[in-house]
């Protein structure tokens, strides 16, 4: 059967943009449901929140998906009009537009981290200050050692203490395990989807699923949303590769470290002008996570130090290199493409260490496109068609 | 065979007519606001001059044309489009085949291009978040001094103390050059440090993707002897220049033209 262009608007894209839109309803919703509500920092684990069945809201998640809805300007607007500079992120930047302009659910707990960032730090001392509620600071180590994790399991004890008596609730530990238990499941089955996504060609669209893998297991972790999730996206890859409905590829490309949403029309242009199919994201790798539902708190912090997109800014770049090693091994990539964000201080200055590598030691050329991730006055999307163009041209 | 390249710039287009794998006519005419029609008109002003000289021919005869620049894609008479990266790298490596890295700085854009020994794309940037570094940045500052644009390159070169334009904004590098000019710093310390300023931004671009010798400096700017004068001194090397450096992208395609009627493309 010749293989057809599978459409964006497939099964896995509907059941993703219902995803995100029940899990935001859920944010929204959660005072008039009788639920506690509570603001977090996008490296921690949303477990926590599960637990003590309270509701986890990320900010800069909303500003994503605000800003591919179009509608993002007006947190950036309300930021910068409080004194906030032009170049700061626009993620932290949308994020302390959401608290300063009151156009977002109100927290009943902060829970912020020092990763990847010092302003995504800052914005939630903002968010407790506006909404006048409690915050507690999670320090997240960058080792990923026996000390780091006694550390960081310490950490997020210390946080489920906190929320519990802000909320004068009681944590149930049977229900701590199970949360983690579903949490487990989910990251197997996000692993199951990435070695799918090995297959050549790769069975999965780019924009299909850009910038999905890592949500689930990131935002919706503990839940059976998130299993369900992979599982339908593993079903359908499977189903596709059964019936030889792959899209033809050419070239394999990673896409690092973020996508910026105004970009997400280049990644479907890439599939049909040059073959060059994005087979995995930084964000979208999951490593193998040792998770035991008898050690909760532990496994949460396994989870949270090998986190997606943060782990790649939580200590020294050096550190994680050996990501962009496996993954440029283990998928095969031909070519990587790098949206330095320009707010972001981590990102850009990994370029060069990251271009280095990948040229030294695999010989895998990287374009590198400046923009924004969410400010659309920031993103010339027909320069960065240029600059990919060029890019192809001397792949050729 | 006649083959044609035409570079479709923001302000200029360029065309090169090949006969038999030599340059036999070139143009370079104010783009405007049509790029079809200029690039059209700009082959044509080739053939005409072709023609003084005996070779007949018309745009419709050409036996390929490649378009390049940043309007390529408007020239709908074109064979093939090809970008600037790769009809730069083509054109300066035809003019000097010992050519390692190729910076082209054009009205509105500059890029720089490292080449393997053998001639092949391996890595280039681009300026995507301002116009420091380009003619445009030029031309606007040298409005402000009331020069031709043309005469800046002689002029820098009778600077003693080139003034510092710290500015990358052009905007704001504006505002610096009034404050010089109110301060009665001649102007010629004023525009040997707007050249200074230009070579700081390219030398940057150079060395994000490696400065490979040897260097050869493409481009409607390259006219300009004191920023190749000053780009040599900031990156300490002697920096190759042709002698019509803005047809540079533009003889490019015209090889890539040639090469693919030969059916090596």
């Amino acid at each position: 059967m010749a293989a057809t262009i599978p459409q964006i608007d497939s099964e896995v894209q509907k059941q993703y943009a219902q995803f995100v839109a029940n899990f935001f309803k859920s944010a929204f919703d959660a005072r008039n449901a009788g639920k506690k509500l509570v603001w977090m920092a996008y490296y921690l684990p949303s477990e926590l929140c599960y637990a003590l069945d309270a509701v986890p809201f990320y900010p800069e998640i909303w500003g994503g998906v605000c800003a591919r809805q179009g509608i993002v300007l007006k947190y950036l607007e309300a930021a910068e009009s409080f004194g906030y500079p032009r170049e700061l992120c626009s993620a932290t930047k949308s994020a302390a537009g959401m608290a300063l302009s009151g156009e977002a659910p109100p927290p009943d707990a902060v829970l912020s981290t020092q990763p990847v960032c010092d302003g995504g730090m800052k914005v939630h001392e903002l968010v407790a200050v506006r909404y006048k509620c409690p915050h507690f600071f999670i320090d997240v180590p960058y080792t990923k050692d026996k000390n780091g994790i006694e550390y960081l399991t310490g950490e997020l004890e210390g946080a489920l203490k906190f929320l519990t008596e802000s909320f004068g609730t009681e944590l149930s530990e049977a229900r701590l395990k199970k949360v983690v238990e579903l949490s487990k499941r989910a990251e197997e089955l996000h692993l199951e989807v990435n070695e799918l996504r090995k297959k050549k060609p790769s069975p999965l669209l780019s924009l299909e699923l850009f910038g999905q893998y890592f949500f689930p297991c990131s935002f919706l972790g503990g839940t059976q949303a998130a299993i369900d999730f992979y599982a339908m996206v593993a079903e359908v890859a499977k189903r596709r590769i059964k019936e030889g409905n792959v899209l033809e590829e050419k070239y394999r490309l990673l896409w690092a470290p973020l996508v910026p949403q105004s970009f997400l029309s280049i990644l479907q242009w890439l599939e049909l002008e040059y073959k060059a199919k994005v087979v995995m994201e930084m964000v979208g790798y999951a490593p193998k996570i040792e998770m035991d539902a008898a050690k909760p708190l532990e496994s949460l912090a396994r989870k949270t130090l090998e986190a997606r997109f943060p782990s790649l800014g939580n200590g020294p770049g050096v550190l994680n290199l050996d990501r962009y090693r496996e993954i440029v091994k283990d998928y095969d990539i031909d070519a990587v493409i790098y949206f330095a964000h320009w707010g972001c201080r981590t990102i850009c200055s990994a370029v060069k260490m990251v271009k280095d590598l990948l040229r030294e030691e695999f010989d895998v050329p990287m374009l590198v496109l400046d923009g924004d991730i969410f400010d659309p006055r920031n993103n010339p999307v027909e320069q960065a068609r240029a600059r990919v163009e060029e890019f192809f041209e001397m792949l050729e | 065979m006649l083959v044609a390249g035409v570079d479709v710039g923001s302000l200029t287009v360029k065309a090169v007519i090949l006969k038999d794998g030599e340059v036999a006519a070139t143009t370079t005419l104010i783009t405007g606001d049509d790029a079809a029609t200029a690039a059209r008109t700009a082959i044509n002003e080739a053939l005409k001059s072709l023609a003084e000289r005996g070779v007949s021919a018309t745009l419709d005869s050409l036996d390929y044309v490649v378009a390049t620049g940043v309007g390529r894609k408007e020239v709908a008479f074109a064979h093939e489009v090809k970008t600037d990266v790769r009809c730069d790298a083509v054109g300066a490596r035809h003019l000097f085949p010992s050519v390692r890295t190729v910076v082209d700085i054009g009205a509105e854009s500059c890029k720089v291009i490292r080449l393997s020994k053998k001639g092949r794309v391996e890595d280039f940037t681009a300026n995507d978040k301002c116009a420091s570094g380009t003619g445009m940045f030029l031309d606007t500052l040298a409005k402000v001094i009331g020069v031709g644009v043309e005469k800046l390159g002689e002029l820098s070169l009778k600077a003693k103390e080139p003034a510092k334009i710290s500015s990358m904004c052009v905007v704001f590098a504006e505002s610096e050059v009034i404050s010089y000019i109110h301060k009665k710093t001649p102007v010629e310390d004023i525009i040997a440090g707007v050249h200074e300023s230009i070579s700081n931004r390219i030398f940057g671009m150079m060395n994000r993707v490696g400065i490979e010798k040897d260097v050869a400096l493409v481009g409607g700017v390259a006219r300009n002897v004191g920023v190749v004068r000053a780009l040599e001194a900031r990156a300490g090397e002697n920096i190759l220049v042709p002698e019509a450096p803005q047809i540079a992208g533009a003889l490019g395609a015209a090889l890539i033209a040639a090469k693919a009627c030969e059916g090596g493309a």
